[in-house]
């Protein structure tokens, strides 16, 4: 028997480092147990804070002491912090009327410090109160002092509040009727109006007028003219007359010689028939003397008839009188313009005037409807004190509030440990899947074949990625269903758990394959898994909380795959809320270890 | 031989284990039509030669290929297939990996795994998951083939034709380079022989020529009822190696063949023999015997 545990023993001992694995396992738990219990006495809790006021800092401070405080602009930013894990607790403080409001904002992954933090807030509110207690106490004896002469004077403040009011009303009677004056501005408009009316027709007259004048001027010169050939016509007629009374002359002359002729000639001759016919001829020239005598005579008593210089000095003087009025009419014009711009500037300063007026009207009318209510709420308050100095205090100002919301809505009490279940099956499937295939495709030599044929070390990583992603992500994905299905997810919110599954998956997996790049056989393999799942799970809050280590344990635990991919579940799965910063922080770890493991894998020694 | 035949040539190659070397500068050449075996004791740094060459195991100093490395087939010691594919899977997947241009219904047929293309590859014996191992290695069509102790675990035939196939592939113009642990193969396929001994090259050349320098004896046993050992006769190119109940074991030297086999010939006669073994003397034991230096 002995010999037997003598072989055994020696051939314990010589399993290299799965035996080393074994040997430092206890160590490693215990670097990362010790200081975790350590650090129970140093918690420092990370608070995300919006406190828009800086009234309500004070309150707030109150947790300085063992929290380390984060100030956000906005709410949103409060839970997002306290959903992506990397805030313990939110507060939210904002004013609800008079009465300070605070909001606690606490994961179900974080219940120690939302139980200080709203300790330390309920505690500061009491002591402020208490604080508040005291001096209401040492004053109230002075208040009570000075009431009675309060209750006087506030009597005497009553009385002349009424008075006040009376005077204030007064005042308002008596002030001026804006309104005459209004009319005033109207009446002036319309006689601005009516200047204009009359201008116009003045101005129309006038142009009648100038027409006329010109017409004038026309005939006057018409006339003029008209002066002038007279003369010449007179004389022309004149000479005629002269002519046709010397032809006249001849033609009796003519007459008289043919008379005598006549005389002297036989009637039976032919001379005679000659000069009788010469003598008819004759006396018809005559008579057509005497016609064009008689015309010229006619004309000329025409002309002597007509009073053209009469006319002429009857159009020149119609002439001159208009031109007169025309000119006045000018200066009338002038006149009714002056007036008008008077009476525009005099309209323009009274409008201004008006205004003022009616701003004064309404400012006096604002501030006596002012005085007037407060007088009423000096009365009513006067009203209240003489009531409350009667019957003694009837109102407390409101006291702060402390209020308290999950940021995680848990249908069911289980909802908690749903998500960190998914997390944790994740993590165990993703890290032993690759870690189990890789051995066994090492092991059957494949890794040597597919490297003799020159596959590159990035190909065979990522192809292997491929499938362990797809078929990790399925098997998790029926746990996640399984949770909508039986209520303890809510099922509003699956499309964003199903999103975080799939890249924490992504996350999960290129871990596991860095993990069985860089183990030598299936046990070390196996036995790397299982030590690294204790720390994750010791890491991952469950066991110790998380606000309660110290800051650079506070950073690792933070850090690990199964806090960061349990923190990326139950953000998405129970608030439907798919964090862009563990997003970012998942996809990149991915990208990086399954470069990290392509490179190992390049790297390890194969046979 | 031309320079332009060399395939590979390996100068300074050194391999560490931690601190432990395993090559201590080694140099060598392979060149085309040329079937070079590797052989040495264990732990003298055989499979660590091939693996470093093939670039599996970092090492220093300088290998190289005058051939592309795709063109280079490696058949390990284990075989490295899929064990839960079928043999027409594995050779399916293989040959789409490297575009394999092999008609490879000939080598199924040659090595006789036609009738287990649908059984999977775990039930296969061991020689037939060797041959198998061979097959896939085959797939790229390689210049150069590097073979670890190829004919472990095969049986006779399967090694002849193993041995068969060796030969027509270096006739082919084409290179072979194997380690092996068996008797016999070294001198049987291989042209040239590099023996290893902690890390360094001992010996290089015609196997025989190694053969002959090492001058190592046959080994003959003459069996028959010896509980009473018979009266030795004075034997001139013979040497006693030991007397047992039911054979007597003699040495002659490599030089003096003929007149020893004459020698103990008349011997066996003279006693009334049942029979007798002739062992011939191959390199390994030479190796083993530490005559080959």
């Amino acid at each position: 028997m002995l010999k037997i545990a003598d072989q055994h023993g020696k051939f314990m001992l010589r399993q290299g480092k799965a035996l080393l694995l074994i040997v430092l396992h206890p160590f490693l738990v215990g670097i990362i147990l010790y200081p975790l219990l350590a650090s129970l006495e140093h918690p420092a809790i990370h608070v995300a804070a919006y406190v828009p006021d800086g009234t309500l800092g004070k309150y707030v401070n109150s947790i300085v002491s063992f929290a380390h405080i984060t100030y956000f602009s906005d709410p949103s930013s409060v839970s997002h912090r306290v959903l992506d894990g990397r805030a313990d607790v939110g507060i939210v403080a904002r004013y609800e009327g008079n009465a300070p409001y605070f909001e606690i904002v606490s994961s179900p992954l974080r219940p120690t410090a939302a139980t200080l933090v709203k300790s330390a807030l309920q505690l500061s509110l009491l002591n402020l109160a208490g604080q508040a207690v005291g001096e209401i106490s040492t004053s109230f004896q002075r208040v009570l002092s000075g009431l009675s002469e309060a209750r006087n004077k506030l009597q005497q403040m009553g009385e002349s509040i009424s008075s006040a009011e009376l005077r204030i009303r007064g005042i308002q009677d008596g002030l001026p009727d804006v309104s005459e004056f209004q009319t005033y501005v109207d009446a002036m408009g319309s006689y601005e109006s009516k200047i204009d009316t009359y201008a116009s027709k003045i101005k129309t007259y006038r142009g009648r007028i100038r027409d006329y004048i010109e017409d004038l001027r026309e005939i006057e010169d018409e006339l003029e003219l008209a002066k002038q050939s007279e003369g010449s016509l007179r004389a022309e007629l004149q000479s005629k007359k002269l002519e046709l009374d010397y032809a006249s002359q001849q033609v009796l002359s003519a007459e008289n010689d043919l008379d005598a002729a006549l005389l002297y000639i036989d009637e039976n001759s032919e001379a005679y028939d000659y000069v009788r016919s010469a003598q008819q001829r004759l006396t018809a020239v005559g008579s057509a003397v005497d016609d064009a005598r008689g015309a010229v005579s006619t004309a000329i008593a025409y002309l002597d008839d007509t009073p053209i210089d009469k006319y002429l000095a009857k159009v020149r003087s119609t002439r001159e009188s208009l031109e007169e009025i025309y000119d006045d009419l000018g200066r009338v014009e002038d006149d009714l313009r002056a007036t008008k711009a008077s009476i525009a500037a005099q309209r323009s300063e009274l409008s201004y005037k008006l205004e003022e007026l009616e701003a004064k009207e309404q400012d006096v009318n604002r501030n006596i409807s002012y005085l007037l209510q407060a007088l009423d709420s000096a009365k009513r308050r006067l009203d209240g004190a003489l009531l409350a100095l009667n019957f003694g205090p009837v109102s407390v100002e409101q006291l702060p509030q402390l209020r308290y919301r999950e940021v995680l809505r848990i249908p069911k009490s289980g909802s908690n440990y749903y998500p960190f279940i998914i997390a944790l099956d994740v993590l165990m499937v993703g890290l032993l899947l690759p870690v189990v295939m890789r051995s066994r495709e090492r092991d059957q030599g494949i890794e040597t074949r597919l490297r003799v044929l020159r596959v590159s070390p990035v190909s065979v990583v990522v192809g292997r990625y491929i499938v362990y992603v797809s078929f990790v992500f399925l098997q998790a994905l029926v746990v996640l269903l399984l949770g909508a299905a039986t209520g303890y997810l809510p099922f509003s919110y699956i499309s964003n758990g199903v999103v975080a599954l799939f890249f924490s998956t992504m996350f999960v997996v290129a871990l596991g394959l860095l993990v069985a790049s860089a183990v030598s056989n299936v046990v070390v393999g196996f036995m790397t898994v299982v030590l690294l799942e204790v720390i994750f799970v010791l890491l991952s809050g469950r066991l110790v909380p998380i606000e309660l280590m110290s800051p650079t344990m506070r950073f690792i635990a933070s850090t690990s795959p199964l806090a960061v991919v349990s923190a990326f579940m139950e953000a998405s799965t129970l608030v439907g809320y798919v964090s862009p910063f563990l997003l970012a922080v998942v996809l990149g770890s991915a990208f990086v270890l399954v470069l990290a493991s392509a490179a190992l894998l390049s790297r390890s020694q194969l046979g | 031989m031309p320079v332009d035949d060399v395939v590979l040539r390996v100068k300074g190659l050194h391999v560490r284990y931690g601190r432990r070397e395993i090559l201590k500068g080694i140099n060598f050449d392979l060149r085309r039509g040329e079937a070079l075996g590797i052989v040495g004791g264990n732990g003298s740094g055989k499979s660590t030669t091939l693996k470093a060459v093939l670039g599996l195991i970092p090492y220093d100093g300088v290998v190289r290929w005058s051939v592309p490395l795709e063109n280079v087939g490696y058949v390990p010691q284990r075989p490295a297939l899929y064990l839960d594919f079928t043999v027409a899977e594995n050779i399916a997947v293989f040959s789409r990996l490297v575009r394999s241009p092999v008609d490879v219904d000939p080598l199924l047929e040659y090595f006789g795994l036609k009738p287990f293309l649908s059984k999977p590859a775990r039930l296969l014996s061991g020689g037939y998951q060797k041959v198998l191992n061979l097959v896939l290695s085959l797939l790229s069509d390689p210049q150069v083939l590097l073979l670890d102790e190829p004919t472990a675990e095969l049986d006779y035939s399967m090694r002849e034709k193993l041995m068969d196939f060796l030969h027509e592939f270096v006739r082919s113009g084409r290179a072979v380079m194997m380690v092996t642990h068996v008797p016999g193969e070294v001198e049987e396929v291989c042209t040239r022989t590099i023996v290893l001994g902690h890390g360094k090259v001992i010996a290089e050349g015609p196997p025989d020529r190694i053969l002959e320098q090492a001058n190592l004896p046959y080994v003959v046993r003459v069996y028959g009822n010896f509980e009473i050992p018979p009266p030795l006769p004075n034997f001139k190119n013979v040497e006693l190696s030991r007397v047992e109940g039911d054979f007597i074991e003699l040495r002659v030297s490599y030089s003096s063949l003929l007149d020893g086999m004459e020698e103990i010939l008349s011997f066996a006669r003279s006693v009334g023999a049942d029979r007798i073994v002739l062992e011939e003397p191959d390199i390994l034991r030479a190796v083993e015997m530490g005559v080959v230096k």
